[in-house]
């Protein structure tokens, strides 16, 4: 499914990342990090017209020649992105949402982690758990 | 494949493109030199209307461009001219030849062709050929300028036959759908007639047309076309159509808006290339024939455009993309400089700044795994292009804004690569400014080692300097109105510069301490570590340490000498680590505690050293805990030990000191234990120690304990002597009730400039004595000896101790005590005359009361019988010292020791008789007695009757008094002494005789008469002794 996972802070650092390639990880890091550009524009063109009755999910990002990039933003800014490969036809939009809604719900449960620190990267098990669940080839 | 031409501009969008070719062998310069005459004829007014006509000329234009002639007519090759040269007609077919086949490559889209012929004369060169023109050589061409706007003239003519057409297609025909090059595999078997397909046939064709119209120079109809367009495509969502549609649209507005023309602002910026450029990356992936230069180029523009659209990462990305290309493994010539240029562009799009300032407040800025890997680039760019400088100033930087994370591994690489830099070329605290005017800013190291607190310290007790009371402080200016305000005038920015409570001294070597830790996994050197301060002159001195892996907080302390008077600012520190020398501003540190960081030098002061005979401890029992002694001297010792002390006292430090006083203290809880200040002599306090050659004064306290001396309870010294050479001598009364006895002795000296400024130091030495008892007197009692001058004080001694005891009087025999046993001593004594003793009152006239008195006057005395009996006690060889019977003397006692007031004195033929001296005399002869009387007290005596008894004592407890046969008085047995008076040695003296019948061993009595006489005046006082006479037979030589 997922090839790449990160959840980026307010301040659009990453508070988590996590890809299947391990070899080649930078390229995920840029990956997600010029998605920012498109999250930001989105969120201001968004804001404008809805105010606060905003759509979290931002769909499709921006496509490349190998993956496609989708974004989530919470309503405390936090962006969720998620990278698919491109060959990966069968997910559905709806299917990305889910995994957009599971990951937010096992976010917020780490922050409500009172050990937890808002802003400290995520070292969560059970964030990582999911994460995990999501990036699992599933054929 | 089409190559973006990314110097294109609006304007560019209403010319027609003409590309001009040398066919055959054509030299290049004159080739250019004709160019440049053809591209003189930019644009050209229609005869008969208003309308203007540009043309763009290309030298090389690639085919695969043209093919995008339909989606944008300005990119189609409208027009040909080819220049050629031809010496000799026989060359002239094959020449012809090369020109239509130049013609055949743009066949499609040419509407019309010129072929210039350069060199060729004769029959062919007669022939009127519409599209050719023939000049002799290609200085002789005058006219080319003319047949170009001929040939643009008949473009125009095509171009506005074309719109016009194409306008005015509003049959029902078929209108064809133009496609753009990669599109037209996509639209094979697509059902033509449907409402969609026809739809976007027609909107494309007006896009079409209001492209035409627009190269037409019609630009109302233009925009009016365009406007079509944009809304039937909008309506098919053909998005690449559409966007051409806006462009054009754009294009044509601009055009209106700005007939000056844009070009050169917007040149190569504009986003009609866009489009193409993104498709064309898009849909041709292999884009693999682009040059390495076209990349690089291709790359920026990329960078640019995103940048445009406000896409920062986006942009910094391509710009970074573009970099590397600059340095390629393919590349033969890397351009590291290039790259390096392009590599600091990209710094913003990733938050990044070379001020490492901005990052020490708060969170982290950005996205650190991207960013690390930039200043990666930086360093090995900065390498490459041979300044190790900036390398290490950005290796610097990733270390200190990136610590956070780096893995152990990358800290452990990035700390050898900065070594290896480093040890070319150190890096320092200077501003490095880049050529194009971009200054880095140095790159302090505070996080190696991180630094938690700061605390200036005091000088060492014995250091600090006092202000001497009375000179008016001078910081009452800065104090409030108030006495006491609850509320706190202080902000957190004033507490770090408030001023310290405490004082430097000039030229003393002042401590800050530092709370630090090294964050690294492994030791971490840190080198020339010292104190940045500002305010007065200062010498830093420098230290070097090393601090272990993952330290916890450590205490680093740093020195350094004021080395003028006033107040001094701790800016800060300066360390070199891995080669790196940092200027740490405490005000730029985050999570820095520090109490303050003013403080007030002031000018220097003498130093003094303190060492004594006996070892000192730092041993500080709770009495003394307030004074916080630097030291003190702690003895141990047994009741009546002496014990000396050598203080001696060592100018140190290159001032001489001017004045130097001494003061003890007794820390005992006594009712008497006020301070006592030694009487040093005046020329003592006013010494001057040299300054070049040190002065050793020396002073030696003996520390004497007397025993049983229970009112004098305080510790004093008295002063003994003060020789020239500055012994001070100082004796100890020691009560051997107390266990300890403390006091303090505080010498205060001054000198200097800091005299002036009226500061002095003070030395403290702490003594501390226990104190074992050494013996005890249990009990003392009097027997009167024979004589009346003498009398035994018996003694009974206890040894407390655990040690064999010897213990000596005066005149008299060791007695050996062991552990725990009490013995009788005996010693005989003479009375005492305390009558004689200096008045111990007129020493302390402060003592008015009598009881006080009396006690004064009985300490006396018990000072004066102890030092006459002398009594030493010894434990076996190591320890020795003296007992004193003080205390334990009652009045009964003392009485029995005094020496009566009234000396009586017995003389027996002249010769004064006491009890163990046996007076001889023969028998039958008269014995003259004669008793004396002195009258030492200060009461009138007399008149007194003396009677005298003979006896005889049998020494077997039988005295017989009947003596009237053997002793005969001549006269009186009764002698009268008249009235003496209070007079100093006034004496009486009143004789009688007797006279022995038998022989024999006979003692003489002598009693008084009446006691009247004596009333009211102790018995001991009339004590006579006994004489004792032995009357010997007349000599031989008298009977004969």
């Amino acid at each position: 499914m997922a090839v790449c996972i990160a959840v980026i802070a307010k301040e659009n650092y990453p508070l988590y990342i996590r890809s299947v390639a391990t070899q080649n990880e930078l390229k995920f890091h840029y990956t997600v990090h010029t998605s920012l550009d498109v999250v930001e524009e989105k969120i201001s063109s968004v804001g404008k017209a809805l105010g606060d009755q905003r759509e979290l999910y931002l769909g499709l990002l921006y496509p490349t020649e190998d993956y496609k990039v989708y974004g989530y933003v919470t309503n405390s800014k936090v962006k969720f992105v998620i990278v698919v490969d491109s060959s990966n036809t069968s997910l559905r939009d709806n299917e990305i949402r889910s995994m957009f809604r599971k990951l937010h719900n096992s976010f917020t449960d780490v922050m409500c982690n009172p050990f937890y620190n808002p802003g400290d990267p995520i070292q969560s098990k059970a964030f990582n758990g999911v994460v995990s669940g999501m990036m699992v080839q599933t054929g | 494949m089409s190559i973006p031409d990314y110097m294109q501009c609006a304007e560019d969008h209403q010319t027609v493109l003409v590309v001009v070719q040398p066919v055959g062998i054509v030299p290049e310069d004159q080739f250019f030199r004709i160019y440049k005459r053809i591209a003189s004829v930019r644009q050209l007014s229609i005869r008969d209307s208003q309308r203007l006509l540009f043309i763009r000329y290309r030298h090389h234009y690639l085919p695969e461009n043209n093919e995008w002639g339909d989606f944008q007519t300005h990119r189609k090759v409208v027009g040909l001219i080819a220049v050629t040269t031809c010496s000799s007609s026989r060359d002239w077919p094959h020449t012809a030849d090369r020109f239509h086949a130049q013609k055949e490559v743009y066949s499609s889209t040419l509407y019309d062709s010129r072929l210039l012929v350069f060199g060729l004369q004769g029959e062919i060169a007669e022939q009127s050929r519409p599209d050719m023109v023939f000049y002799p050589s290609f200085e002789e061409c005058s006219d080319v300028e003319r047949r170009v706007e001929d040939f643009v003239e008949s473009i125009f003519i095509v171009l506005e036959s074309k719109r016009l057409d194409r306008a005015t297609d509003k049959s029902g025909d078929k209108i064809p759908l133009l496609c753009v090059p990669f599109e037209k595999k996509d639209f094979v078997g697509l059902d033509t007639d449907s409402r969609h397909y026809k739809k976007r046939s027609q909107g494309r064709m007006r896009k079409h047309v209001g492209d035409l119209c627009l190269q037409a120079g019609m630009l109302q109809d233009a925009l009016v076309h365009y406007h079509m367009a944009v809304e039937l495509l909008r309506a098919v969502n053909d998005f690449l159509w559409l966007g051409g549609a806006l462009e054009g649209l754009c294009s044509a507005s601009v055009i209106f808006h700005y007939p000056g023309g844009t070009a050169g602002k917007a040149a190569g910026c504009k986003p009609s290339v866009c489009q193409p450029a993104d498709a064309g990356k898009r849909h041709r992936p292999g884009g693999s024939q682009l040059s390495e230069e076209e990349k690089i180029q291709r790359y920026s523009i990329l960078s640019e455009l995103y940048e445009l659209i406000g896409f920062h990462r986006k942009s910094a990305f391509f710009k970074r993309v573009a970099a590397m290309q600059c340095v390629a493994p393919t590349i033969s010539e890397p351009g590291w400089r290039a790259c390096y240029k392009l590599l600091l562009e990209t710094l913003p799009g990733y938050s990044l700044s070379l001020d490492p300032k901005d990052f020490s407040k708060g969170t982290h800025r950005g996205w650190a795994a991207v960013q690390m890997r930039l200043l990666h680039e930086l360093v090995y760019a900065s390498r490459r292009m041979g300044n190790p400088a900036l390398s290490v100033r950005h290796l610097s930087f990733l270390l200190q804004t990136m610590l956070d994370f780096l893995s152990d591994q990358e800290k452990k690489e990035v700390t050898q690569s900065l070594e290896n830099y480093t040890s070319k070329c150190p890096g320092g605290m200077e501003i490095i400014t880049l050529p194009d005017g971009l200054t880095l800013p140095p790159v302090p190291f505070t996080k190696l080692p991180i630094v938690r607190s700061v605390k200036l310290l005091n000088l060492p007790v014995s250091l600090q300097p006092h202000k001497l009371k009375g000179v008016l402080e001078g910081n009452l200016s800065n104090a409030s109105p108030f006495i006491y305000s609850p509320i706190l005038m202080q902000s957190r920015g004033e507490e770090r510069c408030k001023k310290i409570d405490f004082q430097w001294v000039q030229g003393d070597v002042c401590e800050v301490q530092l709370m630090v830790y090294n964050p690294m996994p492994y030791e971490l050197r840190v080198e020339n570590m010292g104190l940045l301060t500002s305010g007065v002159e200062f010498e830093s001195l420098p230290a070097a340490l090393f601090l272990p892996a993952e330290s916890g907080l450590y205490p680093v302390t740093l020195v350094g000498v004021p080395r003028t008077a006033g107040n001094i600012t701790v800016n800060g520190y300066h360390t070199s680590v891995f080669g790196v020398s940092s200027d740490c501003l405490l005000e730029d540190l985050v999570g820095v505690k520090a109490s303050g960081c003013l403080v007030e030098v002031i000018p220097s002061l003498p130093r003094l050293q303190l060492s004594t005979s006996l070892p000192r401890s730092t041993h500080s029992s709770q009495a003394t805990s307030k004074e916080e002694l630097p030291s003190s001297v702690s003895v141990q010792l047994f009741n009546g030990e002496l014990q000396q002390l050598t203080i001696t006292l060592e100018n140190i430090g290159s001032i001489d000191i001017e004045t130097l006083e001494l003061t003890s203290k007794n820390n005992n809880k006594e009712k008497r234990s006020g301070p006592h200040t030694a009487a040093f002599p005046q020329e003592d306090q006013t010494q001057v120690f040299s300054s070049t050659q040190t002065t050793t004064k020396s002073y030696s306290c003996m520390d004497h304990s007397t025993c049983q001396l229970q009112r004098k309870s305080d510790f004093s010294f008295f002063l003994l002597s003060l020789s020239q050479l500055s012994n001070v001598s100082l004796h100890t009364g020691v009560p051997n009730r107390l266990q300890t006895l403390e006091a303090v002795l505080k010498f205060k000296y001054s000198g200097g400039a800091g005299k002036v400024e009226g500061y002095y130091r003070e030395l403290s030495l702490g003594v501390h004595v226990n104190v074992e008892p050494s013996l005890f007197f249990t009990r003392v009692s009097t027997l009167p000896a024979t004589s009346t001058r003498q009398c035994h004080l018996l003694l009974d001694i206890f040894n407390p101790t655990e040690h064999e005891l010897t213990v000596s009087a005066k005149n008299n025999q060791d007695l050996v005590l062991h552990a725990s046993e009490c013995q009788r001593m005996a010693i005989q004594v003479d009375r005492f005359d305390f009558e004689s003793l200096p008045q111990a009152g007129q020493q302390t006239p402060h003592l008015s009361s009598p009881k006080q008195l009396e006690e004064e006057r009985q300490l006396a005395h018990g000072c004066q019988i102890s030092s006459k009996l002398g009594i030493c006690w010894s434990i076996i060889s190591f320890r020795h010292g003296e007992a004193s019977v003080e205390g334990v003397l009652n009045q009964l006692v003392l009485e029995h020791l005094q020496l009566a007031p009234l000396q009586w004195d017995v003389l027996l033929n002249g010769k004064p008789c006491d009890c163990d001296v046996v007076a001889e005399c023969i028998v039958g002869d008269a014995v003259t007695l004669e008793v004396k009387l002195t009258n030492l007290s200060k009461n009138t005596v007399g008149p007194l009757a003396l009677m005298v008894v003979p006896f005889q004592d049998y020494q077997n407890g039988v005295q017989n008094y009947d003596m009237d046969e053997a002793v005969t008085f001549i006269g009186s047995n009764i002698f009268c002494i008249s009235t003496i008076a209070a007079e100093p040695s006034n004496s009486s003296v009143c004789e009688g005789a007797l006279m022995f019948l038998y022989t024999g061993d006979f003692y003489l009595n002598i009693r008084f008469q009446d006691d009247s006489a004596r009333r009211g005046l102790p018995l001991a006082w009339f004590t006579l002794p006994s004489v004792h006479i032995r009357a010997l037979d007349a000599p031989l030589q008298a009977g004969a």
